[in-house]
């Protein structure tokens, strides 16, 4: 929507228009405004969104209106709309300063997407404008779609040129290769989880059917009794040992899918901004080298502003991969060193049978078996 | 219709994931409350160089809470994680009178992001157990969270180290999200 609304804003209407495109966008006019959903710039124009969004919480926003009320126990909460309700009337009955604008004047934004026609009835302006840039929009982004194809196309075979910041690809190529390992060894480990929960449940149907037994049998009792507590603690410690599994996978599963994926979205929107940059870079060059006639002028000043355009947006990009590649690694050092730690310690504490130490290990993380918000939730949930 | 039957599945039972951000003043207590909510327990924090990243579970949502220091020299780096922010936490030290004009700036500031123009804003006025915290409705004035427009907003009372209040914001924000 912003977009639409910006190049609106920067690409002047041509001055001729014919009149068949006039007539539509009078056509147009009474349709409702797709504009003002997200225009801030506006002055006293109507926000049609938030007006009914203010209607529909109404007792709500009505709070906040009234400081007074607002005054409930310290942790009470408050309620607020995107605006309050007053807003809604003032915007109805302002007219703005421009309000029977000539078409082919309406380039300049949307300052007047909303005029009163003369018997007071409110007449959203703004989509024949949002129609116009839409238009632009699309054109905008065929001929950008077109240079990047182009400029890709021509690296897959070698023959256009392409900014290579080797430093920092190899940095970006040990992070996903770190990524693919570290989902690996989360695989692993999610198998051996599951392998423990199934050895654990039969841990525990033995013990059920040794205590069964016990009773059952007198001249083996004590035996079985021997085997049925064997099993049971098992269990327990068991359990234990799952819990400290879970807790290892969960952490390591949202640094590789969550924290990593976060700087491998910033490292895509980069190789995006490489190939843009590129592709005008290119574009730049080879007008530059061409014959210089007036004609070529006017394009080349155009390439030119286009070029350090992507130029400002790329060297923006590449400085923010920077920043989050540093930072990644440093959270990843951070949280491996303390998953690996309890990893170790709670698989060498239960294997080499110390409950004690396994419990220990589990209050040192602060890992509790069961999870902190976890009222069972009803079957329908899980 | 087997699309839409499984979309229809999902949206029933499946998980459904929410990215929040959760940023404020140093000394707030935005680590606290991450590991209140992950661990259900409070664990000595140090300030916070970089940032944490927890999944916590709640009501079938699965939220990806990301903790930025707040010191005011890494605070430029808030911009880094803006990106596919949902929602956005925004923690107060209710006792910390003097600067809470500097958080208002702050958030102020924020807002302005074209990138977090569609997260909600969960207010979080923590430490709400001290003698002479700011009520809520005190802290709203502050922040001017009256003023703001195209903006849904919530603030909860918080005490982090007894737990009281986060839930709630918690919930405020799946119910948003479930709109």
């Amino acid at each position: 929507m912003t977009d639409v609304r910006n190049s609106a804003g920067s690409t002047p209407i041509p001055p001729d228009d014919d009149n068949f495109e006039r007539d539509l966008q009078e056509m147009l006019e009474d349709g409702p405004s797709l504009n003002e959903v997200t225009s801030n710039v506006q002055g006293g124009t109507p926000n049609s969104v938030s007006a009914t969004f203010a209607e529909k919480v109404g007792p709500f926003s009505a709070g906040t209106s009234a400081p007074g009320t607002l005054s409930t126990s310290g942790s009470g909460g408050i309620y607020g709309s995107g605006s309050a309700g007053s807003r809604l009337t003032r915007s109805y009955t302002v007219p703005p300063a421009t309000s029977n604008v000539p078409l082919s004047s309406s380039g300049n934004s949307g300052s007047h997407s909303a005029g009163n026609s003369p018997n007071g009835d409110f007449i959203p302006k703004s989509v024949s404008l949002s129609a116009q840039s839409k238009i632009e929009t699309i054109k905008e982004w065929s001929v950008n779609t077109f240079k990047t194809t182009k400029q890709f196309i021509s690296e897959r075979f070698g023959k256009g040129s392409r900014t290579v910041d080797l430093e920092m690809e190899t940095s970006i190529e040990a992070l996903r290769d770190t990524q693919r390992k570290y989902a690996n060894i989360l695989r692993l480990a999610r198998a051996m989880s599951s392998h423990f929960y199934n050895v654990v449940q039969t841990q525990k149907a033995l013990g059920e059917g040794f205590s069964d037994l016990a009773q059952k049998s007198p001249e083996l009792q004590e035996e079985f009794i021997y085997n049925c507590e064997t099993q049971r603690t098992l269990v327990k410690n068991g359990e234990i040992l799952l819990g400290a599994l879970n807790f290892f996978i969960s952490s390591v599963n949202t640094l590789c899918h969550k924290t990593m994926e976060d700087t491998l979205l910033t490292v895509k929107n980069y190789e995006t901004a490489r190939l843009e940059y590129d592709a005008y870079r290119s574009d730049f060059e080879s007008l530059e080298t061409g014959p210089r006639e007036a004609a070529t002028q006017v394009k080349l000043q155009d390439a030119k502003r286009k070029f350090e355009e992507h130029k400002v947006k790329f060297d923006r990009l590449r400085s923010d991969v920077q920043i989050k590649l540093k930072f990644l690694d440093e959270n990843r050092i951070k949280v491996m060193h303390k998953q690996l730690l309890l990893f170790h310690n709670a698989i060498s504490a239960y294997f080499s049978g110390n409950a004690s130490a396994l419990e220990a290990t589990l209050k040192q993380f602060n890992i509790q078996l069961k999870r902190p918000n976890a009222e069972k939730p009803s079957w329908i949930e899980s | 219709m087997g699309l839409s039957l499984s979309s229809l599945f999902n949206r029933l039972f499946g998980k459904r994931n929410m990215r929040i951000l959760m940023v404020g003043l140093d000394a707030a207590g935005k680590t606290t409350i991450l590991y209140k909510l992950k661990l259900g327990e409070i664990v000595t924090t140090i300030p916070t160089i970089g940032f944490n990243v927890e999944s916590v579970e709640y009501k079938n949502i699965s939220f990806t809470v990301w903790d930025v220091g707040g010191q005011d020299k890494i605070r430029p780096l808030w911009r880094h994680y803006f990106q596919n922010t949902q929602g956005l936490i925004f923690v107060v030290d209710s006792n910390d009178r003097e600067r809470l004009a500097e958080s208002k700036d702050e958030l102020t500031k924020m807002l302005q992001e074209d990138e977090l123009r569609d997260a909600l804003l969960l207010v979080f006025a923590n430490k709400q157990d001290l003698p002479n915290a700011m009520s809520c409705a005190d802290i709203t004035t502050a922040l001017g969270l009256q003023n703001l427009r195209n903006r849904k907003w919530y603030i909860q009372g918080a005490t982090a180290t007894q737990g009281t209040g986060l839930y709630e914001g918690l919930d405020w924000l799946s119910n948003e999200l479930s709109k």
